[in-house]
């Protein structure tokens, strides 16, 4: 096995250029995925999770933009690079797998074309071998008589199957990344259960590193080594994923948690985060959480810097809470 | 549970899709061929029943009929056996006038509010049109009306004169609950009623729930496939697996002391936040194709505990324990 390159993003920023002018989607995103670890990136729906894969795979289109930062995939800077350099790292050191297999797989070809296809883009490799090599990656997934499944349609495999399919196809040629956005949102949970552990052992076996995307809490908190939580196009708190879940110390991270039923003893009021999620085109000044926010004070009106809890574990908030939170679970 | 107490009851319910008979087909059978009906059988030979000012939860995975079932007990689907009774009378012997008052009684809320609200309706009048064509309120007063429905949810006033692409997602998921609870209903079946929302607005959405059920002493029969908001809501679960149910009871009983090896993987996949690395170890298998079940106990191509008969006969629901049901070879071998 390659020793694995590592991806570092650093101040990432996205904007989007639009008539009521420049709106900022990211806001100086960083990180750094180790080889053989899995990010969590958690937030709701507009928080900037998706389009943090996005920006990374370089698949933004007009009028986003990245504006500024540096992403590098094994000391690499990725937005150097021309289309065509950046065409040869796409689908081959980092890959994507979405929501909806059915969206992203060609409904007219037959899996080993699509297969093939993507092995032939980067490699120059005889049909044989690309086929031994499309049989290797479907057997990896768990699926069953891989031989047959070859030269079914993808209207033919079940939706638990076809995202199997997508995740054999990310893993074809063997990527140092694979960026995962919600896999697993529209299958059900015996089938998540199969898919999650699919994945936990890639990572395991290859050193691939995986960033999932999620705005559930609870599906990467088993499976993540890392934890991003977004709000509003910034990353509020990350750190190892016992530390964050354990002890959260931004006000978002640890209404999130609070509000999910099952820490919550049933029956009981869930705890619920006031007010709405802001539009990125009217983001309220300082940390854009301080209107829902039980602790904000005048400093909140600032945009709060990084502070590190620990060495590994740091948040965007002046008002952190410090002590764990305790679960009625 | 007597039966004076439950709300309603659906005895031996069964609902198959399928095509019709064609003519050819009927003709061929007439001329000795042995054509059979291909029938999807969603539910079959189902017993519920739900008790007045009780929250039952209705859980399984996709494709085994739980929304069928929902559909059947909310009277939007006819069953193709069986009996629906409402307060202990049979519905087939009721009067039109009758049957109308029930409808009102049984509510559903769906899903995708955005997909079951008329999008040319304002959200005032989406949530009047029922109550002023069944009379309970006069057209004159429709914005007052409105204005307490609102109240009721959790609406800002504001909002009565948007559409419903003009609403957030939370906000259309209010506007659906009050437009049900619009004609004064006693039982509500929520369909995965908050699978699409963010975490911070199902919260509120389920709490909107509970304070309904304390105010209007509503019953509720609550579909879902998260089994974190079905233990937090619900007194009751059924476990449905391919159009059958497998296990019912308490809800504490049953994520304390699951039975049916379904019940059991269910629960150990259930996604919880835990601050500790866990290795998955899923049930293998697909669910299977409702068109083509397997023998006997539908579960068995699953289960880890398998035994020789479980693929020859189905298992019937039996009493393990007061008020808890379960549907295993396993128990007769205790």
């Amino acid at each position: 096995m390659n020793p694995r390159a590592h991806l570092r993003v650093e101040n990432l920023v996205t904007e989007f250029v639009t008539r009521q002018g420049v709106v900022r989607a990211l806001d100086e995103i960083s990180f750094e995925l180790h080889p053989g670890q899995i990010m969590g990136l958690v937030g709701e729906s507009g928080s900037g999770k998706s389009l943090t894969g996005f920006s990374i795979m370089g698949l933004l289109d007009p009028p986003g933009r990245v504006s500024s930062g540096r992403i590098t995939l094994g000391g690499k800077d990725l937005n150097l690079m021309n289309s065509e350099q950046l065409r040869r790292i796409r689908g081959n050191r980092m890959a994507m797998i979405f929501q909806d297999p059915m969206m992203t797989l060609n409904p007219v070809m037959k899996i080993s074309a699509q297969m093939i296809e993507t092995i032939r883009a980067h490699r120059q490799v005889s049909n044989t071998q690309a086929l031994e090599e499309c049989l290797q990656a479907l057997k990896m997934v768990g699926i069953a008589s891989p031989e047959e499944r070859l030269n079914a349609y993808p209207h033919q495999f079940s939706g638990g199957m076809r995202q199997r399919v997508a995740i054999a196809i990310a893993l074809l040629n063997k990527p140092d990344v694979i960026i995962a956005d919600e896999p697993t949102t529209a299958l059900d949970v015996t089938i998540q259960g199969q898919i999650l552990s699919v994945i936990q052992n890639i990572c395991r076996q290859t050193g691939t590193s995986v960033i999932w995307i999620t705005h559930d809490l609870s599906v990467v908190s088993g499976l993540a080594d890392q934890i991003s939580v977004m709000y509003a196009g910034r990353i509020v708190e990350q750190g190892p994923s016992a530390s964050v879940l354990s002890q959260p110390a931004h006000p978002y991270t640890r209404g999130l948690i609070r509000s999910v039923p099952s820490v919550n003893q049933p029956h009981k009021r869930l705890y619920q985060i006031p007010g709405m999620a802001p539009s990125l085109a009217h983001l309220p000044r300082g940390c854009a959480f301080n209107p829902r926010c039980e602790r904000s004070s005048v400093e909140c009106l600032e945009k709060p810097d990084f502070t590190a809890l620990s060495p590994s574990h740091r948040l965007r908030c002046v008002h952190p809470y410090f002590e764990p939170l305790e679960l009625d679970k | 549970m007597s039966d004076q107490n439950s709300l309603l009851t659906l005895t031996g319910v069964t609902k198959r899709f399928g095509k019709p008979f064609s003519k050819v087909n009927l003709l061929l059978n007439q001329l000795g061929a042995s054509l059979r009906n291909e029938y999807v059988y969603a539910v079959s030979n189902i017993n519920l029943q739900v008790a007045s000012k009780e929250v039952v939860g209705l859980v399984g995975e996709s494709g085994c009929g739980k929304s069928t079932l929902g559909r059947l007990a909310g009277g939007l689907l006819r069953p193709d056996g069986g009996t629906r009774t409402w307060r202990g009378k049979d519905m087939t012997a009721m009067t039109p006038e009758e049957i109308r008052g029930v409808r009102l009684s049984v509510q559903m809320i769906f899903q995708d509010p955005y997909a079951s609200l008329n999008p040319r309706l304002r959200a005032k009048d989406s949530v009047t049109e029922a109550p002023i064509y069944h009379g309970l309120v006069s057209p004159k007063n429709r914005d007052e009306f409105a204005q307490s429905l609102f109240a009721k949810v959790g609406l800002n006033p504001e909002m009565m004169d948007r559409y419903p692409h003009q609403l957030s997602g939370g906000q259309r998921s209010r506007l659906g609950i009050a437009r049900a609870l619009a004609v004064n209903p006693e039982f509500l079946i929520c369909d995965e009623a908050v699978a699409a929302l963010d975490v911070s607005i199902q919260a509120q959405v389920l709490n909107l729930f509970m304070d309904l059920r304390a105010d209007f002493n509503l019953t509720y029969l609550f579909i879902s496939h998260d089994l974190g908001v079905v233990r937090h809501l619900t007194d009751r679960v059924v476990i449905m697996y391919l159009g059958r149910i497998v296990e019912e009871g308490a809800t504490a009983e049953i994520f304390a002391r699951a039975n049916h090896p379904y019940t059991k993987a269910l629960l150990s996949e259930m996604p919880v936040i835990r601050a500790q690395h866990k290795t998955f170890h899923p049930v293998m298998g697909e669910i299977p194709s409702p068109m083509n079940p397997p023998s006997g106990c539908h579960f068995h191509p699953r289960c880890p505990h398998a035994i020789k008969r479980c693929s020859q006969e189905a298992p019937t629901l039996v009493q393990i324990a007061p008020g808890h049901l379960s549907a295993c070879h396993l128990n007769d071998l205790k």
